[in-house]
């Protein structure tokens, strides 16, 4: 049979051939577009837009599921089934330009609705697995694996839910904003909107001297013997305090508990272990190993208290003299709460006003307990230094605020503060002014919820300095003149590091600590990785491990101590990158490579060495000190160590405390004035070798004014050495090239020099 | 549905018995709190918090908070568990607009507990030795005043395991000893090199 043109038209066989090709092509085609699996039913109205990087550019979209059953069992309950199952809805937002275009900006995604009694929430996963379209939780078409979640809004009873999106550290391109229909009313489906806002505004830069500074590691061996000094690793989320009384700087981790001793008789400190510093080697007698670590020292009293927490167990410890000795509490003594987790201890006095609550015995200042017990967390009293403890006072319940804290800090007129990173989707605080007897608690209203624990300094006027990590993982920090009532200055931090030539991306661990009532300083440890992935490893994807090839979902940055200081109340901020190593001036010293983990139990292996917290405290003449755990140590080259196909970090946990050089220091009366020329000379190491001397030293304090040069100097007796060479700045090396062997000692020194002079000659190295 | 929300209602009902009308001893305290029980695995856990109430967000360790349904007593409550995924403890809380509200001798005798009170806050301890499979756990309850309670906890009392803050390194685990032994010393011979290369240029 075949077609028949010459019968004007079809014959009958050709023409039902015809057709039964035709219903077959269409079977097919439909086999093809018609008769797939169930489509993806759930979706918005509309279904998505794209967003551009201007300032207030909006766009909005609106639920329209029934919601039935509702979803309340977060996105895993999520079922698309049919139209009138569809219990979740997404939106795809796609977010256009390049990531430097939003370098300033950020997408504000909200929900709102009309009754406390619906509940919807949102879910925001990221265009990663390459397949187009929204791979998630629940959905019946799926490939996985699933995009990634970036972030989600659950909160309790209310009206609405936020998320904010930095596309500079996000990535641009597709989202899907999900909604999640927990407790729906058709009759009142929610209001999305997604807009573009600036960030926080940037400090104006501080026009004062910058301040420099200094970091230092307990020695390898203890001082003249080749036994190993076994308290310097190990020492994740570290405590530090300083007696002023002494000087001496203490520092506590995990049964790692060091004293410190800094000689300033060079600036630096001389670097070398045991000569400009000294680590005091006594064991505690710590009696269990404990997972929550805590230390605090009085400055004022000088006395420590510490302790390590096990389940609802700590041992408490105190220390009067600088840990030489040490008084072991009876078991609980230190936690009369017989709570659980994220132990804090503060002191400081009180306030005279309170009738019950003041000292009973001669120590003057009152002592604080406070951590998280089983939903709501609390704080106890101690009126005899830290002894015993009046009963434990509620200070929040978990409807409040996130359930861990961060530390607490005594304000001179005896306000006692807790801060907290989420309290409603903001940061904020929990306040007591009658010596721990009650709590109120206070937020700020510009903050959002960061993830990790905020901090607080208090000036000596009572100002309080708070500084956190927001919901896009900027440093901010904040200045209240009324314990909290109200906020000024929300400043993020994240584009004024001084000759950073990238913005900060993200940070962790942010500490404050205040001396004067103006003057404050925040520490952090913070990356400029531009990385899509999630610095703090919270997206629940492999960060370290078991994806082979699977580098897509690892961040890479690289973290290194940052440090801000303010000498105005918080009007201008000064950010430097404080990982100088004065054995190594000028050497890139980075604390981490790859992600620093802040999500607990779901961290990926290697990502937890710096667990939870770091710590900083000013010193008896105002230098501000920090102590961190480091990851990286091998000569500061932790970058470069590879894991299968991937850089990662070396997962150690290092005592190294952080001591300012120079710059103004947080008690005024302390500045070291000028500018002027530098008033110390710089340590010297000289090492011999076959043909030559090499002299090195570290960078010193430039009293106020840039150096322009280093003088050495030779001499065959220490006090009578003569110029030899004079080298430019940013050198710390000299080799004296001898041409001869058999050469006699030579005693060497280095001067430095700026515009108003040249440091004393008042050290000398003899070789 | 309707079977199902009758169900609900009895389940509650029943957990405001055992709650309300708690004997005085503590043999006789709460076993449990709106139906869950310390060590009570997650799985069964997970049906009855269906049952009685709705999931609002996870809490870090391995905590969750829920609000209630229909509850006459309290309006909230959250949940933890163990490492072995097990109810570790639930703690309620009071709305105040409720229409039930909880005396403290309520729960048990408030005699034969321990007593933390620095008014406004009045805390009742009892602790419940292990019996019948359950492990030992505390009746915790807490007030902002002398009479009604606001919180109402039952907790575990083993210690806590917490996974949150396992170490990662141990004490004196020194990846780079050798590297470290030559800090300060002048052996860093790459830096070396570098400097020596600034210290030529720099020369006079």
């Amino acid at each position: 049979m075949k077609y028949d043109k010459t019968n004007s038209g079809w014959n009958i066989a050709a023409k039902y051939r015809v057709i039964l090709l035709s219903v077959t092509a269409i079977a097919v085609i439909c086999g093809i577009f018609c008769i797939q699996p169930a489509e993806k039913v759930e979706a918005s109205a509309p279904t998505g837009g794209t967003i551009n990087p201007v300032a207030g550019t909006m766009l909005t979209w609106t639920g329209n599921a029934a919601g039935a059953p509702a979803a309340a069992n977060g996105e895993a309950s999520c079922s698309d089934g049919t139209a009138a199952a569809t219990n979740c809805d997404s939106y795809t937002l796609n977010v256009s330009g390049t990531q430097v275009a939003w370098a300033s900006l950020r997408i504000v995604v909200r929900y709102t609705w009309v009754s406390p009694s619906t509940d919807y929430d949102m879910y925001v996963r990221k265009e990663t697995n390459g397949v187009p379209g929204l791979q998630g939780d629940g959905l019946t078409v799926n490939t996985p694996p699933l995009d990634t979640i970036l972030t989600t809004s659950t909160t309790g009873p209310s009206t609405s839910e936020e998320v904010v999106i930095t596309p500079v550290n996000n990535g641009v391109g597709d989202f899907y904003v999900r909604a999640v229909y927990f407790a729906p009313n058709p009759g009142d489906q929610y209001v999305a909107t997604a807009t573009v806002q600036g960030g926080s505004p940037t400090p104006p830069p501080s026009t004062s001297a910058l301040s420099t500074f200094d970091n230092y590691q307990p020695p390898v061996n203890l001082p003249g013997t080749a036994t190993p000094y076994t308290r310097r690793d190990g020492a994740s989320e570290p405590s530090i305090g300083v007696n002023w009384n002494t000087g001496n700087i203490m520092t506590m981790a995990r049964l790692t508990a060091n004293r410190v001793t800094f000689n300033d008789s060079t600036s630096p400190a001389n670097p070398v272990e045991n000569t400009g510093h000294k680590w005091l080697a006594i064991p505690m007698p710590l009696v269990r190993t404990g997972l929550d670590p805590i230390g605090y020292t009085d400055p004022v009293t000088g006395r420590s208290l510490f302790g390590e927490l096990s389940g609802n167990f700590t041992n408490g410890i105190v220390s009067d003299d600088d840990y030489a000795t040490f008084q072991s509490l009876p078991t609980q003594g230190i936690n009369p709460t017989a709570a659980v987790d994220h132990q804090t201890i503060a002191g400081g006095l009180p306030n005279p006003t309170i009738p019950g609550r003041q000292p009973t015995t001669a120590y003057p200042h009152l002592v604080y307990y406070a951590s998280q017990n089983v939903a709501y967390a609390t704080a106890s009293t101690s009126l005899d230094g830290g002894l015993t403890f009046l009963p434990a006072t509620d200070m929040y319940t978990l409807l409040q605020c996130s359930g861990i804290h961060g530390h607490m800090r005594v304000a001179p007129d005896g306000t006692a503060y807790v801060p907290n990173k989420g309290c409603g989707g903001k940061t904020g605080m929990v306040v007591s002014q009658d010596n721990g007897l009650t709590w109120t608690l206070r937020t700020i209203p510009t903050s959002t919820t960061g993830a990790t624990d905020p901090s607080i300094g208090v000036g000596a006027g009572g100002r309080v300095f708070l500084s956190y990590a927001s919901a896009d993982n900027h440093p901010h920090v904040v200045v209240s003149d009324d314990k909290g009532a109200n906020w000024r200055n929300d400043f993020d931090l994240s584009t004024s590091v001084v000759g950073a030539t990238a913005p900060l991306t993200a940070i962790v661990f942010p500490q404050a600590i205040a001396g004067d009532n103006n003057r404050a300083a925040v520490f952090f440890l913070g990356t400029t990785s531009t990385s899509l992935n999630n610095p703090h490893g919270t997206d629940g994807v492999d960060a370290q491990g078991a994806d082979p090839g699977g580098a897509a979902d690892d961040f890479f940055g690289t973290w290194y101590p940052y440090m801000a200081t303010t000498i105005d109340g918080g009007a201008t901020w000064s950010v430097v990158r404080a990982d100088n190593d004065p054995l190594f001036p000028g050497v890139s010293n980075p604390v981490q490579q790859g992600v620093i983990c802040t999500n607990g139990t779901t961290c990926p292996t290697g990502t937890r060495n710096l667990a939870d917290f770091n710590e900083i405290a000013v010193d008896n003449r105002g230098r501000v000190v920090a102590v961190y755990a480091d990851g990286c140590n091998a000569g500061h080259s932790c970058m470069g160590v590879v894991d299968g196909n991937r850089l990662t970090n070396q997962a150690t946990a290092r005592t190294t405390v952080i001591r300012q050089r120079g710059g103004p220091r947080l008690f005024a009366a302390f500045d070291p004035g000028g500018p002027a020329a530098p008033s110390l000379s710089p340590p010297v190491d000289v090492v011999t070798e076959k043909y030559s001397k090499t002299v090195k030293w570290a960078e010193p304090d430039d009293g106020g004014s840039p150096l322009t040069s280093y003088r050495i100097y030779r001499g065959i007796a220490g006090g009578m050495e003569q110029m030899i060479a004079e080298v430019k700045p940013g050198s710390y090396v000299y080799r004296d090239r001898l041409r001869k062997r058999g050469f006699a000692n030579y005693y060497y020194r280095v001067t430095a020099v700026n515009a108003y002079g040249e440091s004393p000659p008042t050290v000398s190295s003899g070789q | 549905m309707l079977g199902r929300q009758f169900t609900t209602g009895i389940l509650i009902g029943l957990a405001v018995l055992a709650a309300a009308c708690s004997a005085k001893l503590p043999a006789d305290l709460p076993k449990d709190l709106l139906g869950i029980r310390i060590g009570m695995p997650k799985a069964e856990a997970q049906k009855q918090l269906e049952l009685i109430g709705s999931f609002q967000r996870d809490e870090q360790p391995k905590q969750q908070v829920w609000s209630t349904r229909n509850d006459p007593r309290f309006g909230a409550f959250a949940i933890g568990y163990d490492r072995d995924d097990r109810i570790r403890y639930i703690t309620a809380f009071v709305d105040k607009t409720m229409r039930e509200r909880i005396k403290f001798t309520d729960v048990g005798d408030i005699s034969k507990a321990k007593q933390e009170i620095q008014p406004p806050h009045y805390r009742y301890i009892w602790i419940v030795p292990a019996a019948d499979g359950m492990p030992e756990y505390q009746v915790n309850i807490y007030g902002d005043n002398p009479d009604k309670l606001t919180m109402f906890s039952l907790a575990g009392t083993a210690p806590v395991i917490d996974e949150d803050e396992e170490r990662e390194d141990q004490p004196g685990k020194d990846v780079d000893k050798g590297a470290d032994k030559d800090r300060g010393k002048g052996k860093d011979r790459n830096k070396d090199k570098d400097r020596d290369k600034d210290l030529d240029k720099d020369r006079h």
